[in-house]
C-alpha cells in the first residue's frame, strides 16, 4: 500500500520534530512579544515569581492563555481540515465548508437577540452546539439519495445550507444593532482575552476528537484510494466516514467555539503538509496537527506587533498570511491539485 | 438513422429548453406584475396599469413610476446578469462550487466597497464604481494566479477560494474598525438591496446589461464545445484558451455589473444554474438560467418586502431562504452527483 | 448551442422594449400644495445635496435619525414618523416621550421611502441616514427633504434646533431650549470648579477582544466633557493624531492609556467584572464609569433631550474625578 521507505521515514520523523521545536520557539515567542513590550527578564519573573501588582507581570500571565487557546486551535483546526479532505477527497474541503462557520454564528446571533445572553463565557456553548448541529445536518443533508455523501453532495449541501444560515442571521443582524455591535467583533475570530476556565472546559472534546482524528489515518488512507476499491478492501465505507466526520465536528466545534469562527486554517494546512509527507495520512494528521498551531500562532503574535497600541485579531492576520501563501503553493506545485 | 436519432433528441431538447423559457419568463413576469402590486400602499393592478400608461393620480403614481418599476426592472436585469454569470462559471470550471459569489469576485467588490463606504466615506454612485473595480480586479489576480499554461478547474477554485477569504478578512477587519452606525450600513450594501433603486440604477446598469447578455449567448456557442474536452475542441476548430477566457471576462463582467447596482446578492449565481439545468434536463441551458436568476431575485424581494409586517429586509436576505431549499431538494433527489 | 443563439434575438428585443417603456414614463409628476400656514420668508437650508428651501410651516414632519427626531420634540413637535435605533433595547430611547399615533420606521433596509410618502408628510429631516443622492432625489422630488452635511462633518446640536426654530416660525423658543440646556451643563461646571484641567477618556471594551478609546475633540461626548472643563487625556489624544483615527484601537495590553482622572466605559459582551480583564485595571489612578448603551450613544450623539439624560448619570462620577 502505502508505506514510506526507511530513509523517508526517517526524515518524516524528523520534520516532526523540527515542527515541535518551532512551535516551542512560537509559543516563547508568543509570551515574550505583544502589544507592550515587557522585557525578558519580566518574563521569567512573571513566570517563575509572580508579583500581582506589577501589571507589567500580568500582561505577560494575561498572554499564557491566549498561548494555550492558541496552541488548542489551531491543532483543532488543523486536523480538522486534514480529516475532511481525507473523507471528501475534496482538496478543497474546508470545515467552513460544511456550514460550522454559518452554524455557529447563527447559534451566537440566537443567543444575544433571543436569549439575551450578551457574555462572550454564555455563548461559548452555543457556538459549540450551533457548528455541531448544522455539521451533522449538513453531513446527513449530504448523505441522503442512493450514493450517499459524495464529496460534491457534501459541499454543494454545506453551501446551500451556510447561505441560508447566513441570510437569517444577517436579517437578525440588521434589525437588532445591538446583537450587530457585538457580532461583528466576535465574527472575527480572536485569541484574545480567552479564559483559561473556558478553555479547559472545551479542551476535553479536543481531547477526544483528536484522539479520533489520529487513529483515522489508516482509514482515510485506503478511502482515499477510491470507494469501491476500498469496500473491496473490507472497509466498511460509512463507519469510516461517520467516524471522520465525528472527529471533524468535535475539534470544529470546539474550536469555534474558543476562538470564534477561524477560516482558511483547515484549507490549506493539509495542502502543506501533504507536500512534506506525501500521501500517507498516518503522517499528514500530525504535520496537519504541528502546522496548524505554528501558523495560527505566527499570525497571533504578528497581529500584536503590526499595529501597535491596537491589534489585529488573529483571523484576519491569518487571511493575510495563509492567503499569499496558498497563492505560491498553487503557483509552484506541478502535479495537478 | 443514428444521425437522424441525434438530430431528433437535439430538436426535442430544444423544445423543452424553449418550453421552460417561456414557462419561466411568464412566470418572472407575473411576479414583476405583483411587485409592481403590493407594497406599504397596496395598488391593484388595473390602477397600476393606468398609472404605466399615464393616468392615474400623483402619489399613486409615483409609487409606481418611481419606486416600484425601477426597482422591478433593476431586480429582474441584476437577477438575469447574476444567474448567467453562475451558470458559465459553473460549467466552464466543471464545479458547481465556482459561483463568482464563492470565488472571491464578489468579495472582491464587497471589500472595494467596503472601504469606499467606511475608510473613505463615499456614498451612492462612487460606491459603486468601487465595487465594479474591485470584482474586475479580483477575477483578474485570480486569474493570474491560477493560469499556467491554461486554467485548470480546481486550481481557479482554490485562487478564488483564497482570495474570498483574504477580501472577506478586509471587510470583517472594516467592520470592527468603524462606528456601529457606520458598520451597520456597510451590512445593509453587504447584504444586497434593492431599496431606493430609481431610474438612475437602472441607466446604469441597463446598457451594461443589454450589452453583455446577448454577447453571452452568443458565446454559449463555446461553451457547448469546451464541453467535449479540450482536446475534442481543438480539433473542431475551436481556440480553447481564448474561448475560454473571453467567456469569463463575460461571465466576471457580468456579476460585476450587477454587483455594483445592487450589492453581492448572495446565492443567485449559485442556484440558477443548477436549477435551469435539472429543469431544462441537463446540459447548460443559459436562458433558463438568465430566467431563473431574475426569478429568484424578484420573488425573493417581493418576499423581502412585504412578508414581514413592520419592517422590509433587503433582497439578499431573502435569496437563500427562497433558493436554498430548492437546492436541497435537488440534492435529496437527484442520484447521480452533481 | 444554437438554441442560445435562437434565443439572443427575442431577449434582446424584450430588453430593449422595457427599457424604452420605462424611459418614456420616467416624468416626474407634480406636488400638491398643502394648507399650510406660510412662513414670512422661505427658510432655505444647506446640506450635502444641495439647498432646500421651504415656505410654508410644516404639519407633518417625519423625523429621520435620532438627534432630529429628539430636536423636534423638544421643540413641540410631534414628528408622524421617525426612525428607529435598534441598537437600544426595545427600541426606545429613555429620554424619549415618542408621540403614540406616530409611526414607527425601521431602517433595515436603508431609508423606507414609500413608507414615508405613505404618510404624505410635509417636510422631512434626517442626518447622517440619508446618504446617497438616489435616495434624496427619490425623498426631495415629493416632499421638502433636508440632509445632513457633508460626510466627515457633524452638525452641533445648536444648530439643528435653530433650523428647527427658523422652519416652525419659533425662533425664540429655539433658543430658550438651547439656553436651558447650556445652563444645565453651566451648572454642574460651576459647582464643580475642580473638574477644571482634569483628564477624561470614553472607552469602549469589546469582551474577548480590545478596547476602541476616542481621540477625537470634536466628538459629542469629548465636547460635553469640554464644556465641564476637563480636556481630552493628552496620550489619548496624541496617539489619534498620530493615526487620524476618531477612535483608537488599543490593545488590553495597554493599560497606560487609561490612566485619565475620569475613565467612562462601555463594555460590550460582558458586565463590569469583564473590565479585571485588562492588566493592571485595579491599579487605574482615576475614577471608573462603568456606563451603559444609551448613555453613551447620548453623549456621542448630543441633543437637546439626551445631555439632561446622560449629564445625570455621569455626575456621581464627576464628583469622584472632581476630589
Amino acid at each position: 500500500m502505502i508505506s514510506p521507505t526507511v530513509t523517508s521515514h526517517r526524515r518524516l520523523v524528523l520534520g516532526v520534530l523540527g515542527l515541535v521545536a518551532v512551535l516551542l520557539v512560537m509559543s516563547v515567542l508568543s509570551v515574550v512579544l505583544g502589544a507592550r513590550s515587557v522585557g525578558l527578564s519580566t518574563v521569567v519573573t512573571a513566570l517563575t515569581d509572580y508579583q500581582p501588582a506589577d501589571s507589567d507581570q500580568q500582561v505577560v500571565q494575561a498572554r499564557l492563555p491566549r498561548l494555550f487557546a492558541g496552541l488548542l486551535v489551531g491543532a483543532a483546526l488543523g486536523l480538522a481540515g486534514a480529516v475532511m479532505q481525507g473523507v471528501t477527497r475534496n482538496p478543497l474541503a474546508d470545515p467552513g465548508l460544511l456550514g460550522v462557520n454559518a452554524g455557529a454564528a447563527f447559534a451566537v446571533v440566537s443567543a444575544i437577540a433571543w436569549f439575551g445572553i450578551t457574555t462572550a463565557i454564555g455563548y461559548v456553548w452555543f457556538a459549540f452546539a450551533g457548528a455541531a448541529i448544522v455539521m451533522v445536518l449538513v453531513y446527513a443533508v449530504g448523505s441522503l439519495g442512493r450514493d450517499g455523501a459524495t464529496p460534491v453532495k457534501l459541499a454543494l449541501a454545506g453551501a446551500a445550507v451556510s447561505a441560508m444560515l447566513t441570510s437569517v442571521t444577517t436579517a437578525v443582524l440588521l434589525t437588532d444593532s445591538a446583537t450587530f455591535n457585538q457580532h461583528r467583533f466576535w465574527t472575527v475570530g480572536s485569541l484574545s482575552g480567552r479564559r483559561l476556565d473556558v478553555v479547559a472546559q472545551l479542551a476535553p472534546f479536543v481531547a477526544v476528537g483528536v484522539v479520533l482524528a489520529l487513529g483515522a489515518g489508516r482509514l482515510l488512507n485506503t478511502l482515499s484510494l477510491g470507494e469501491d476499491i476500498a469496500r473491496g478492501l473490507g472497509q466498511r465505507v460509512g463507519t469510516a466516514r461517520a467516524l471522520a466526520a465525528a472527529a471533524a465536528i468535535l475539534l470544529c466545534g470546539a474550536a469555534t467555539a474558543i476562538a470564534g469562527p477561524i477560516w482558511f486554517v483547515g484549507l490549506i494546512v493539509p495542502h502543506v503538509a501533504r507536500m512534506v509527507t506525501g500521501p500517507d495520512h498516518r503522517w499528514i494528521l500530525p504535520y496537519s496537527m504541528l502546522l496548524a498551531p505554528i501558523l495560527l500562532l505566527v499570525s497571533d503574535v504578528a497581529g500584536r506587533l503590526v499595529t501597535r497600541p491596537g491589534e489585529v485579531q488573529v483571523g484576519i492576520m491569518l487571511s493575510f498570511v495563509g492567503a499569499p501563501f496558498l497563492m505560491v503553493l498553487l503557483r509552484r506545485r506541478t502535479r495537478e491539485l | 438513422m443514428a444521425l437522424g436519432i441525434v438530430a431528433r433528441a437535439r430538436r426535442r431538447r430544444e423544445v423543452r429548453v424553449g418550453v421552460v423559457s417561456v414557462a419561466l419568463a411568464a412566470a418572472c413576469f407575473a411576479v414583476f406584475c405583483v411587485s409592481l402590486a403590493l407594497g406599504d400602499v397596496d395598488i391593484p393592478i388595473p390602477e397600476v396599469v393606468r398609472t404605466l400608461f399615464g393616468a392615474g393620480d400623483g402619489g399613486t403614481g409615483y409609487i409606481v413610476s418611481q419606486l416600484r418599476l425601477p426597482r422591478a426592472l433593476v431586480a429582474v436585469l441584476a437577477g438575469a446578469a447574476l444567474g448567467l454569470s453562475g451558470a458559465i462559471f459553473q460549467s466552464l470550471v466543471r464545479n458547481p462550487l465556482a459561483s463568482p459569489d464563492i470565488i472571491g469576485i464578489t468579495a472582491g467588490a464587497s471589500a472595494a466597497a467596503v472601504i469606499a463606504l467606511l475608510v473613505f466615506g463615499l456614498r451612492g454612485f462612487p460606491v459603486s464604481v468601487a465595487a465594479f473595480a474591485g470584482a474586475l480586479g479580483a477575477a483578474a489576480v485570480m486569474y493570474a494566479l491560477a493560469w499556467r499554461q491554461g486554467v485548470s478547474g480546481y486550481r481557479l477554485v482554490l485562487a478564488g477560494i483564497a482570495m474570498a477569504a483574504m477580501l472577506t478578512s478586509v471587510v470583517s477587519y472594516c467592520l470592527t474598525r468603524a462606528d456601529v452606525y457606520a458598520a451597520r450600513d456597510a451590512l445593509g450594501w453587504l447584504t444586497g438591496s434593492l431599496n431606493a433603486k430609481s431610474w438612475a440604477t437602472v441607466r446604469t446598469i441597463g446598457p451594461g446589461v443589454a450589452v453583455l447578455v446577448p454577447l453571452t449567448l452568443l458565446a454559449g456557442r463555446w461553451l457547448a464545445a469546451l464541453q467535449v474536452g479540450d482536446d475534442l475542441a481543438r480539433v473542431h476548430g475551436v481556440r480553447v484558451e481564448r474561448a475560454r477566457l473571453g467567456l469569463l471576462v463575460l461571465a466576471v463582467a457580468l456579476a460585476a455589473v450587477a454587483t455594483a447596482a445592487v450589492g453581492p446578492v448572495a446565492f443567485v449565481a449559485f442556484v440558477s444554474g443548477p436549477i435551469a439545468r435539472r429543469l431544462a434536463g441537463g446540459g447548460i441551458a443559459l436562458v433558463p438560467a438568465a430566467l431563473v436568476g431574475a426569478l429568484v431575485m424578484t420573488a425573493a424581494d417581493v418576499v423581502a418586502q412585504n412578508a414581514f409586517p413592520s419592517t422590509q429586509f433587503p433582497v439578499g436576505v431573502v435569496t437563500a431562504i427562497v433558493g436554498g431549499p430548492y437546492l436541497l431538494w435537488l440534492l435529496m433527489t437527484t442520484n447521480r452527483s452533481g | 448551442m444554437r438554441s442560445s443563439v435562437r434565443w439572443t434575438g427575442p431577449v434582446s428585443l424584450v430588453l430593449g422594449a422595457l427599457l424604452v417603456a420605462g424611459c418614456a414614463s420616467d416624468a416626474d409628476s407634480a406636488g400638491e400644495p398643502g394648507d399650510a400656514r406660510e412662513l414670512d420668508s422661505p427658510v432655505t437650508v444647506e446640506h450635502r445635496f444641495g439647498t432646500t428651501t421651504i415656505d410654508t410651516v410644516p404639519q407633518r414632519v417625519v423625523t429621520i435619525d435620532l438627534q432630529w427626531t429628539d430636536v423636534m420634540l423638544s421643540m413641540g413637535v410631534e414628528p408622524v414618523g421617525y426612525t428607529v435605533d435598534s441598537l437600544m433595547p426595545d427600541s426606545t430611547v429613555p429620554w424619549q416621550d415618542l408621540p403614540e399615533g406616530a409611526t414607527a420606521l425601521p431602517l433595515d433596509d436603508g431609508v423606507p421611502v414609500e413608507q414615508i410618502l405613505a404618510l404624505e408628510p410635509d417636510l422631512v429631516v434626517g442626518s447622517y441616514s440619508i446618504s446617497d443622492q438616489e435616495t434624496y432625489d427619490l425623498l426631495s422630488a415629493r416632499v421638502p427633504t433636508v440632509a445632513g452635511p457633508a460626510a466627515d462633518a457633524v452638525t452641533p446640536w445648536q444648530e439643528l434646533v435653530r433650523t428647527a426654530g427658523d422652519v416652525l416660525a419659533e425662533p425664540d423658543k429655539a433658543e430658550r431650549v438651547i439656553d436651558s440646556v447650556d445652563g444645565k451643563l453651566n451648572t454642574a461646571a460651576r459647582e464643580l470648579p475642580q473638574l477644571e484641567g482634569k483628564t477624561f477618556a470614553l472607552a469602549q471594551y469589546i469582551v474577548g477582544d480590545s478596547m476602541y478609546i476616542v481621540a477625537d475633540e470634536q466628538d459629542g461626548s469629548s465636547l460635553f466633557f469640554q464644556e465641564l472643563g476637563m480636556r481630552l487625556y493628552p496620550p489619548v489624544l496624541a496617539e489619534g493624531e498620530r493615526t487620524g483615527d476618531t477612535r483608537v484601537n488599543v490593545s488590553t495590553e495597554r493599560s497606560d492609556l487609561l490612566r485619565a482622572d475620569l475613565l467612562a466605559f462601555l463594555v460590550n459582551g460582558g458586565d463590569e467584572s469583564d473590565l479585571s480583564d485588562i492588566p493592571g485595571f485595579d491599579q487605574l489612578p482615576g475614577t471608573v464609569a462603568v456606563l451603559d448603551y444609551p448613555t453613551i450613544v447620548g453623549l456621542n450623539t448630543p441633543s437637546p433631550l439626551s445631555i439632561p439624560y446622560s449629564l445625570e448619570k455621569v455626575e456621581p462620577y464627576l464628583g469622584d474625578a472632581a476630589a
